[in-house]
């Protein structure tokens, strides 16, 4: 009875922060300037004397309770079954009520276009049978894409350091982690 | 989506990078609206890096230059828009007037780098090749050092296919950022671990790379040396060699080893590069037992004073326990090995008859290529005049009893030795391909060189730091609007290059410049000009090609690379059954060829340049993630959000009070720069660090500060040593 | 279970026993449960029932004469031995019977057998659940009909509360097929089970919770829509058609929501939490009231309240809070509570803590005090020093609200745990 449930899983052992993703998704959508529908951002944390360095490649985490859709006045937004939170530039008239609204950075403004934009998870191309942009673009496979339905999903972290409250909007975004990697032996001083 | 007027078109990527990546583009109505990896290409496996995502936005920025301009005065930044017809006649004018002043092209100057790798680029060499013999600036500022090094050990610059090296065992990434500068080998070292491979990363800076690593060891900058010899030492006392590999395929060993034993302790060689003892037991471990090992050394460490002994020193315990010749090991750096499989058409022209040039004392001759391709005849032994300038005098060819050519100048001391020339001076310079204005050591030196010129060309696609000392700015195509091939230094994929759409605005390429050249100097001048004045791209394409890259990549015609790349049949291991391409055949840990260089004839430690109480901080430049030197960062899709800082220590910052976002002075006896500290745990306590590269219109010049010391090697096969640029000290204060 | 043995029998002896083939025989004609439990109760003399796994009456039987008071829903016990014997809560009053689960992995439902004050013989108990097979078919055959139509229905109640839709009329029209009435409003509740673990045990107590809210409520108030998503029951409430009566539908849905808690606890072991989204007076607007439901039961969980209703129109400061960016949030707090953190982590000292006790005990000293384990003049003077540190008076209105905010926060500030 459990229908197919998109979401971004991506392995934080993997990633390398090399942002190919991120420029993939640009190039590919022809994003305004400031515009980037994915983000990689760098964790840098240290305590005990360890250090490491993580990074997270974000886009729109087609949330489960999508506050973007919730404060939309123009209704631009719909989430559809398998769980993709469509934005339709079309009925956008750039107010920027859900760039405030969500707390991952997912809409974001175009001043050339006067409208929002965001992830849309490649629908276009996901729809026919292809994989998204940003996940094709990945070297290493740290960057996929989840069935929640399906039930091994429980099995993937629903957030890791770095990542914002998750609690009331259910963000559709695993991951892959484990500490170790990072074992320094230098000893500089 | 995919409209039914897209068409798609191949590419390559020519910029210095490990990958040359295969691209794919889509053009919508004459415009060219995405790129993408080429899945065909079994290297690059349909992916690009960030950089080649935001080929987009370079063709088509607003910022880039498609007419030709001319700036006056110099200096000022009032362009104003010329003709190519005037451009060219101007440009032509100046050279044979020169040509009438002096007796000679030798005042005339051309300083190429490597901003594009496309065969049908050595056009520029080409064109002034066949004008005469001019004033070259040679030398390669980024990887001579360990060059030379590798020469001495292996005789030649081979190595094996970097695809293998999904089967090694335990995989070494010494001094190198794949991650940032090579990403899509991590894709092979990835599938190398996920075999069992374990990974170790030695850099100072713990980068993306390391990150990504079982052990990392942070290594004090220039003491890799120390570090190599500590595990060559701790082999030795574990008797851990391999006796069979040392007796057949090495010369040296009993020198090296009664050198390890009366000079190396593992002790004085971790407490040297600042590390723990046992992370030179773990290297020398995997070294010793877990073969195959690959060991994948970065040019971030041959750029010291000491560097070319380090990379001496990296390969030395590779040797000692026979990792050398399997398939899944062996000893990485960059290789050109397969470049000379093409024909260099494009660069070979001669000199109108009876040209005058330059004679090198005693009488030899320079090669001209300047890369690193050949070896410079009489390496690594060329007279030195002033300045470290190449002595010789003016000559012409055909005189009896001497060879002409092109009068060197270090490319890595640019401005001091083109100063120096004063017989006859250098009064006209032409640059492309290049950024010297923000790449070359200690940059605010060219002001006074730049000065003495009469006539500035720059051929570029935006206004870079260099604009400021041109006078004409020639607008380049890029590698979307024109034909061409290219090869990579790593991988042994072969494919080419079409133009996907028509020519942003007036813009031309490299080629057709020279053609045109030619074609303006010889209506001004018959016969001053070998060089032709027509051919389609695609025929000087296909000209490139010889029967041997034909049986190598599998084709009849060079058309056939249109359907897809290929991969050259090249030898996957390189050294296999040890036999070597030195003098004695073997591997030399014992080089009589490096002593006759004035160097160590053994790997021996040589300490690195060290901080003064003046300036006791070590300012490291490394690659950006999403610059390529001057190229790229400067674009909005990729350097929008960054901008250039200087990392700092956590320690350090504490003790200067300085937190992230504050703006800070770093200083020398060279100059200042003022940029934002960012407080990074990355950097070692008493290391900063400024990724180097154009960050765009009115960034810091952080290469004001940059340079002064040159590397230990580098002449013998590159011409001259390379800028020490790692070896840079600086202090800070806080604004 | 009872399949393997029915085959032996069937197989040994070539010939299956009368009374099984006379169910069997209903099961296929397709005379449904009626007619089955009839056939079952004459054969073992006893008053039988069936139900759905949430304990729900499907069917019973009973000898003639007999009145067995069977209730609509009958609290059992969520996992049973098989079969379970017990007491049962009859209209008439508690009764022992045999219960035998239906369904090997997941249980469909309960066939359930009054005793007659002593146990059922042993041979009628096993002949019993070799005849729950039957029964066991014929639930089955329903559950994968109603299965379909749940689906269905689902689906069309996710496109309609996440504006998966192309416009009214084509809402009102999907709607019809159902025979609901979209043209006018609806209210929008979301309901949730406290302390719910995730994995399949979790799955089956929510399929128990959606089905039990689902029978109470759509019994209780003509006209509820419910439906199941992401572990939340989705409450649709017919509303009159505009928001002046919004106060009273809501003081109903409260009332209602409080007795399905009352109702339903027996049968579920735990207390479930609800948010209420605003009115809005067409069904278009049912997404936002969707979003506006999770957001005032999860700000609930955030706080770590369980059982409540909470309305999101009622959330007021914290709506407020949660709204302001995380940044500026951040900046509020340290300034407001940063330098009582220094000053406890300075000196080892707990004065966050008791500051907090004293603002959870409305301010009153003696309460605050107890709570802590402290005399209630270590208190005071503690209090002394921590108007001392943050420069403020607890006496004042405004610095009360002020560190009120602030702890409120807190809770909000320290994100999620992790796995
Ligand atoms: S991540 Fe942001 S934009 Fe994407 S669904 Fe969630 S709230 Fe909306
Ligand atoms: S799924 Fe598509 S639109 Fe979304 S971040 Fe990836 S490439 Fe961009
Ligand atoms: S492409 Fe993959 S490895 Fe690179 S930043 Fe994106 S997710 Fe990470």
């Amino acid at each position: 009875m459990s229908s197919l449930r998109w979401a971004f899983l991506l392995d934080v052992n993997k990633c390398l922060g090399c942002r190919s993703c991120e420029v993939a998704c640009k190039n590919y959508y022809h994003l305004g300037e400031s515009q980037r529908y994915r983000r990689v951002a760098t964790v840098e944390w240290g305590n005990e004397g360890r250090d490491g360095l993580f990074f997270l490649s974000l886009a729109c985490n087609h949330c489960e309770s999508p506050e973007c859709f919730r404060v939309c006045p123009e209704r631009a937004y719909r989430k559809r079954r398998d769980g993709i939170v469509i934005h339709e530039a079309r009925l956008c008239t750039g107010c920027c009520t859900c760039v405030q609204a969500c707390p991952y950075g997912g809409p974001q403004y175009d001043a050339d276009a006067g409208k929002v934009g965001k992830c849309n998870l490649c629908v276009g191309l996901l729809d026919q049978g292809e994989e998204p942009v940003c996940v094709r673009a990945c070297h290493t496979e740290a960057l996929r894409l989840l069935d929640l339905s399906n039930p091994d999903a429980v099995a993937f972290a629903a957030w890791v350091p770095g990542f914002p409250d998750t609690r009331l909007t259910h963000p559709a975004v695993r991951f892959v982690t484990s500490c170790g990697g990072d074992w320094k032996m230098g000893d500089h001083r | 989506m995919v409209t039914v007027s897209a068409k798609r078109f191949r590419h390559l990527c020519p910029r210095n990078c490990f990958s040359t990546c295969a691209i794919i583009s889509t053009v919508e109505n004459g415009r060219l609206v995405r790129v993408e990896g080429d899945p065909e290409h079994g290297f690059t496996r349909g992916r690009l890096c960030a950089k080649g995502y935001a080929y987009p936005q370079l063709i088509y920025s607003r910022r880039r230059i498609t007419v030709p301009m001319r700036q006056y005065p110099r200096g000022s930044g009032h362009w104003h828009r010329i003709s190519w017809e005037e451009a060219l006649t101007t440009i032509a004018a100046k050279i044979l007037e020169l040509k009438g002043r002096y007796g000679s092209l030798l005042s005339v100057c051309l300083n190429k780098q490597s901003g594009n790798f496309g065969y049908l680029h050595y056009a520029v060499e080409g064109m002034f090749n066949a004008m005469g013999y001019i004033t070259r600036a040679e030398g390669n500022s980024c990887w001579s050092a360990g060059l030379d090094a590798r020469i001495f050990d292996l005789g030649a610059d081979r190595q094996s296919d970097p695809e293998d090296m999904a089967l090694a065992r335990s995989i070494v990434l010494w001094g190198v950022n794949p991650a940032w500068t090579a990403v899509h080998q991590m894709h092979f070292i990835t599938m190398a671990r996920e075999q069992g491979a374990t990974l170790v990363v030695i850099d100072p800076l713990y980068t993306a790379t390391a990150a990504q690593a079982d052990y990392y060891i942070q290594v004090r900058p220039g003491e890799d040396g120390a570090l190599a010899l500590g595990v060559a030492r701790y082999i030795l006392e574990r008797g851990w060699q391999d006796e069979d590999f040392l007796r057949e395929y090495v010369l040296g060993w009993p020198e090296f080893r009664s050198y390890l034993e009366r000079e190396v302790s593992v002790v004085w060689a971790a407490e040297k590069a600042g590390v723990a003892p046992e992370a030179v037991a773990v290297l020398a471990k995997l070294l010793a037992w877990y073969k195959p090992a690959a060991i994948w050394t970065g040019m971030g460490l041959q750029r010291h004073t000491n560097g070319g002994q380090n990379v001496r020193a990296i390969t030395a315990p590779a040797a000692m326990t026979g990792n050398l010749g399997q398939p899944g090991g062996g000893l990485y750096y960059a290789s050109q090995q397969t470049w000379n499989l093409l024909k260099y058409n494009a660069r070979d022209w001669p000199p109108p008859p009876g040209a005058t040039g330059w004679v090198l004392w005693p009488g030899v001759v320079g090669d001209g290529a300047g890369d690193g391709l050949e070896p410079v005849a009489g390496g690594g032994s060329r007279p030195v005049g002033a300045a470290g300038v190449v002595a010789g005098r003016q000559a012409r060819a055909g005189d009896p009893g001497v060879a002409v050519g092109h009068r060197p100048v270090n490319t890595n001391d640019f401005a001091r030795q083109v100063l120096a020339c004063t017989d006859p001076p250098v009064k006209m310079l032409w640059v492309a391909s290049r950024g010297l204005a923000s790449q070359d050591p200690l940059v605010t030196s060219l002001e006074e060189a730049m000065g003495l010129m009469e006539t500035v060309v720059l051929v570029d696609h935006f206004l870079t730091p260099t604009a400021r000392f041109a006078d004409i700015f020639l607008p380049a195509t890029t590698p979307f609007e024109e034909w061409d091939v290219v090869l990579s230094y790593w991988h042994y994929w072969l494919g080419i290059n079409q133009p996907a759409i028509a020519p942003v605005g007036e813009s031309r390429s490299d080629l057709e410049i020279a053609m045109h050249l030619s074609a303006k100097m010889n209506e001004l001048s018959p016969g001053s000009c070998t060089f032709p004045t027509s051919g389609s791209q695609e025929e000087w394409v296909a000209a490139e090609f010889t029967p041997e890259i034909y049986v190598l990549a599998d084709i009849r015609d060079y058309r056939e690379l249109l359907d897809r790349p290929r991969k050259l049949a090249w030898p996957r291991v390189s050294w296999e059954g040890g036999k070597f391409a030195t003098p004695s055949g073997k591997y030399e840990l014992c080089s009589e060829q490096a002593q006759k260089c004035g160097l160590p004839s053994l790997p021996v430690y040589v300490p690195p340049a060290a901080p003064s109480p003046a300036y006791p901080y070590r300012l490291l430049t490394s690659h950006q993630q999403l610059g390529i030197n001057s190229q790229f960062l400067h674009l909005g899709w990729l350097g929008g959000s960054e901008r250039a800082t200087v990392l700092l220590p956590p320690g350090l910052a504490r003790r200067l009070g300085v937190r992230s976002g504050m703006q800070v002075c770093l200083y020398n006896a060279s100059g200042e720069v003022v940029l934002p500290a960012m407080v990074s745990r990355q950097v070692p306590e008493d290391v900063l660090l400024c990724y180097q590269g154009w960050y765009g219109p009115g960034a810091p010049e952080i290469n004001a500060i940059v340079g002064g010391l040159m590397t230990d090697m580098g002449s013998y096969k590159t011409g001259f040593p390379a800028p020490a640029l790692y070896d840079t000290f600086v202090n800070i204060y806080v604004l | 279970m009872g399949g393997l043995e029915m085959e032996k029998e069937a197989r040994a002896g070539g010939k299956m026993p009368g009374y099984l083939r006379q169910l069997l025989r209903a099961v296929a004609v397709g005379q449904g449960l009626p007619a089955l439990l009839a056939v079952l109760g004459d054969m073992l003399q006893r008053p039988v029932a069936v139900t759905d796994a949430a304990g729900r009456l499907l069917a019973s039987h009973c000898q003639e004469g007999e009145v067995a008071g069977w209730p609509e829903v009958l609290a059992l016990p969520l996992v049973a031995s098989d079969p379970w014997r017990g007491s049962v809560a009859l209209k008439g009053g508690e009764r022992t019977a045999a219960v035998i689960p239906l369904g090997e992995e997941l249980v469909q439902g309960y066939l359930v057998i009054l005793e007659n004050g002593r146990p059922l013989p042993a041979g009628i108990l096993a002949r019993a659940r070799q005849m729950a097979v039957a029964v066991l078919l014929e639930l089955s055959r329903q559950a994968a009909v109603v299965e379909v139509e749940k689906r269905y229905r689902n689906e069309f109640i996710q496109d309609l509360i996440y504006g998966n839709f192309v416009s009214l009329e084509d809402v009102i029209a999907r709607g019809q097929v159902w025979g609901w009435d979209f043209s006018r409003p609806y209210a929008l509740a979301v309901l949730e089970m406290d302390g719910l673990s995730g994995g399949a045990a979790g799955r089956a107590e929510v399929q128990r919770f959606a089905s039990l809210s689902a029978h109470y409520l759509e019994r209780w108030e003509a006209g509820v829509i419910t439906s199941e998503r992401g572990g939340q029951v989705i409450v649709l409430w017919p509303a009159p058609g505009s928001s002046a009566d919004w106060v009273s539908l809501k003081a109903r849905m409260h009332s209602l929501l409080s007795r399905l808690r009352s109702q339903a606890a027996p049968g579920l072991g735990r207390t479930f939490s609800a948010g209420i989204g605003r009115f809005y007076p067409s069904v278009l607007y049912l997404y936002r009231s969707y979003q506006e439901a999770k957001i005032a039961l999860g700000l609930a969980r955030v706080f770590g309240q369980q059982g409540g209703i909470n309305t999101f129109d009622e959330l007021g400061v914290l709506r407020l809070l949660y709204e302001v960016p995380q940044p500026d949030l951040e900046v509020f707090y340290r300034q407001i509570l940063g330098p009582l953190e220094e000053y406890d982590a300075c000196h080892d000292g707990s004065l966050v803590d008791t500051l907090a006790a004293y603002l959870a005990s409305n301010g009153n000293a003696g309460l605050a005090a107890k709570k802590l384990f402290i005399h209630e003049n270590t208190l005071r003077y503690r209090l002394r020093r921590i108007e001392e540190v943050l420069g403020v008076s607890l006496d004042r209105l405004e610095d009360r609200v002020n560190l009120f905010v602030a702890f409120t926060l807190c809770a909000l500030r320290q994100g999620p745990a992790r796995d």
